[in-house]
């Protein structure tokens, strides 16, 4: 027992000095243990994919190890500029970020044929952005195969890293591979979130109101369904959302502003099947390529949006 | 039970499987692993049998882990074995036997590096229920939000049987009718 | 946690108020009833390591009902603090109906304390126990009130409650002598 107590006080004092900047993290690959080609082998079998080996190389090298290399060369006057071959991994995550965009939005606009553009775009800009990407590259074994000037690399490099390797898989010629890649590394990243969180409606009544112009219906009405505790500091107020005395969605709230403006959301969820008892993302084995190359070019606009429109454009596809 | 379990971490499975995995495609989580041992010691007799036996197997069979070999002079054997999560472990294997040191090289490739826990509960949800959860007011009717308390509507309990004056009173209704 | 699981969690914790009429009902039978909604065990989120008990306001607690010779019979204790050689001290045991001409709610909320296991919580579903002599309840107290509990018994009709039309048109079994006097 006594021997894990000391481990945990030579972690936390290791832990403490690096916070401290006192102390690095020794790089793995400073190791005597270490070989980067297997390393590399691995990390395409593990994944599963055929990697091309010269551009794989290519996608693991950031702008800053190329910068640190191209002034350790002058510095030891090694030769002309022109021999100096290092490229960065900049061309291929920009092939690799465009590519993503693109997939991402045909499979959001296929996943979720009731959301506006808006929020398919924001659902779009939460999978690209560089948290999301970040995390997936570290947890398919990044970190010490990626050239770079500080170890470990930050969020950006590691973003940059997967982008580069989608770029790979692109650049190769295999776009259904690098599409299913995509599918199975990044998509599954929507599964525990709240969809409805991750676009963030600025103003809900306003929405509602314009959709409701949109489907030709009356102005909604917000009334008081019910209130328990109304003097107390735990009042809890439920409002219901009103169109032509038919309910389309309610909402419970501390105050009953609060209530009101959930239960916009609500009818606003409901309207997109985005709502409890909406139907599974599809994911995995659930997700079939074929029906995303036969999705939409783009979804309706919030201004524009209608139900009826949606669902034609449904009929036609 | 040993002082060892007072440190197990107990602990709700959430969100378990790194990155989601399994959602998507399957991606085996052990990432390298690094045998240290001694080629004469008597303490690394099972290691070196495993290394003489079964290693290139196990090499083979997973090529997604990255096998290194230290032989160390007067050094006592372990296995390091890291993971994509980040995390190291260490497993000591002085004086143990070949099938303690299969079973331990085997168990690696099924743990996926978190630390180990015992699960309170072997399920978790995010989506709580796709009718809505219970607040006070779900089986309601909608009479009670706009009525007065103390109201009459309420101020009789249920199967309450006819009393012989009630029963009368139909009686008389009934008579009336024929 | 989103804002929709959030106002979720809100309302689904929430605290009810209920209220109760205890006119002419049993203060035993009510206090089940009342202990019931207190200690939250009408919620199907019940749980007892949370407390979800909800609130009770009752009210014409004096004019509560208890069985044959109880107001006689029927004694609660207490103790005065001082030893019973003190002038002032000793043990008390004071008949229902004292204790009712002292406090007319006590009777009531002494049936729910009684009626609730003793533990540390016991404190707590009592404090959102309120007791009203009569229908005189406070405004902020009324109008949190969303609910009320049935009582235990029906509350009969007194004959002096019917109408003068309900009297003439309720069924005659006989027709009565003309020298039977009728009030």
């Amino acid at each position: 027992m006594s021997k894990e107590l000391f481990k945990r006080r030579v972690q936390i004092r290791t832990d403490e000095l690096i916070r401290h900047g006192r102390e690095q993290i020794p790089r793995r690959s400073d190791f005597l243990e270490w070989n980067y080609d297997s390393e590399l082998y691995a990390f395409s079998v593990r994944l599963g994919e055929n990697f091309d080996d010269s551009k794989i190389r290519e996608a693991f090298v950031d702008q800053s190890h190329v910068e640190m290399e191209a002034e350790r060369h002058r510095a030891l006057e090694m030769g002309s500029e022109d021999e100096f071959a290092i490229t960065s991994n900049d061309r291929l995550a920009e092939v690799g970020s465009t590519f993503l965009s693109e997939t991402l939005e045909s499979y959001v606009r296929v996943a979720f044929p009731f959301w506006p553009e808006e929020g398919v775009q924001a659902l779009v800009a939460f999978l690209n952005s560089n948290e999301v990407q970040a995390e997936i590259s570290f947890h398919i074994g990044t970190r010490d195969l990626i050239f770079a000037k500080d170890y470990p690399p930050d969020m950006p490099t590691y973003a940059k890293v997967f982008r580069a390797l989608v770029g790979v898989l692109v650049e190769s010629g295999h776009e259904d591979q690098a599409k299913r890649f995509i599918y199975d590394l990044v998509v599954p990243q929507l599964h525990v979130q709240d969809i409805n969180e991750i676009w963030d409606i600025k103003d809900p009544m306003r929405l509602l109101m314009t959709i409701l112009k949109n489907e030709g219906k009356s102005e909604p009405e917000s009334r008081l369904l019910w209130v328990s505790g109304l003097d107390t500091i735990m009042a809890c107020y439920h409002v219901g959302i009103y169109v032509d005395k038919e309910l389309i969605g309610q909402g419970p709230g501390e105050s009953a502003e609060i209530a009101e403006e959930m239960a916009t959301r609500d009818a606003l969820r409901r309207m997109f099947r985005s709502d409890e008892s909406m139907p599974m993302i599809p994911m995995g084995d659930y997700l079939d390529p074929n029906q995303i190359k036969a999705g939409p070019k783009a979804n309706l606009s919030a201004s524009e949006w209608s139900q009826e429109k949606v669902l034609k454009n449904l009929q036609t596809i | 039970m040993t002082s060892r379990c007072l440190f197990l971490k107990h602990g709700f499975i959430f969100n378990n499987a790194p990155l989601k995995n399994g959602l998507g495609r399957f991606i085996p989580q052990l990432q390298r692993v690094t045998i240290k041992f001694c080629k004469e010691s008597g303490g690394s007799v099972g290691i070196r049998q495993f290394i003489e036996k079964e290693v290139v197997e196990f090499a083979q069979k997973n090529p997604h882990v990255s096998l290194y070999l230290k032989p160390r002079r007067h050094r006592d054997p372990f296995i390091v074995a890291e993971y994509l999560n980040g995390e190291k472990h260490h497993f000591p294997l002085k004086n143990k036997d070949f099938t303690y040191v299969v079973e331990t090289v085997d168990s690696l490739l099924h743990h996926s590096g978190k630390e180990f826990q015992i699960q309170e509960k072997q399920h978790y949800t995010d989506q709580t229920s796709i009718q809505g959860m219970w607040h006070p007011f779900t089986h309601v009717d909608p009479s009670v939000a706009v009525s007065q308390f103390p109201n009459d509507q309420f101020s009789t309990p249920f199967g309450v049987p006819m009393t012989a004056t009630e029963k009368l009173k139909e009686l008389f209704e009934a008579q009336k009718k024929a | 946690m989103s804002k929709f699981q959030r106002v979720q969690q809100w309302s689904s914790l929430a605290r009810t108020w209920w209220l109760y009429d205890a006119q002419w009902q049993n203060p035993f039978q009510s206090a089940k009833k009342i202990t019931r909604v207190l200690q939250g065990l009408h919620k199907p989120i019940y749980s007892p390591t949370m407390d979800v008990g909800d609130h009770v306001v009752v009210i014409n607690s004096q004019d509560v009902a208890l069985l044959g010779r109880e107001w006689q019979m029927r004694v609660y204790f207490h103790h005065t603090g001082y030893p019973k050689t003190h002038y002032k001290g000793g043990a008390r045991w004071i008949p229902a109906w004292e204790l009712h001409s002292r406090d007319p709610t006590l009777v009531l909320w002494k049936a729910c304390y009684n009626n609730l296991y003793g533990d540390i919580h016991r404190k707590g579903f009592m404090a959102r126990l309120h007791v009203y002599p009569n229908s005189e309840v406070p405004d902020e107290i009324l109008c949190n009130v969303s609910g009320q509990i049935r009582p235990v018994k029906p509350v009969p009709k007194k004959l002096e409650e019917y109408s003068p039309e309900e009297r003439q048109t309720f069924p005659q079994l006989w027709d009565f002598p003309e020298s039977y006097t009728q009030r």
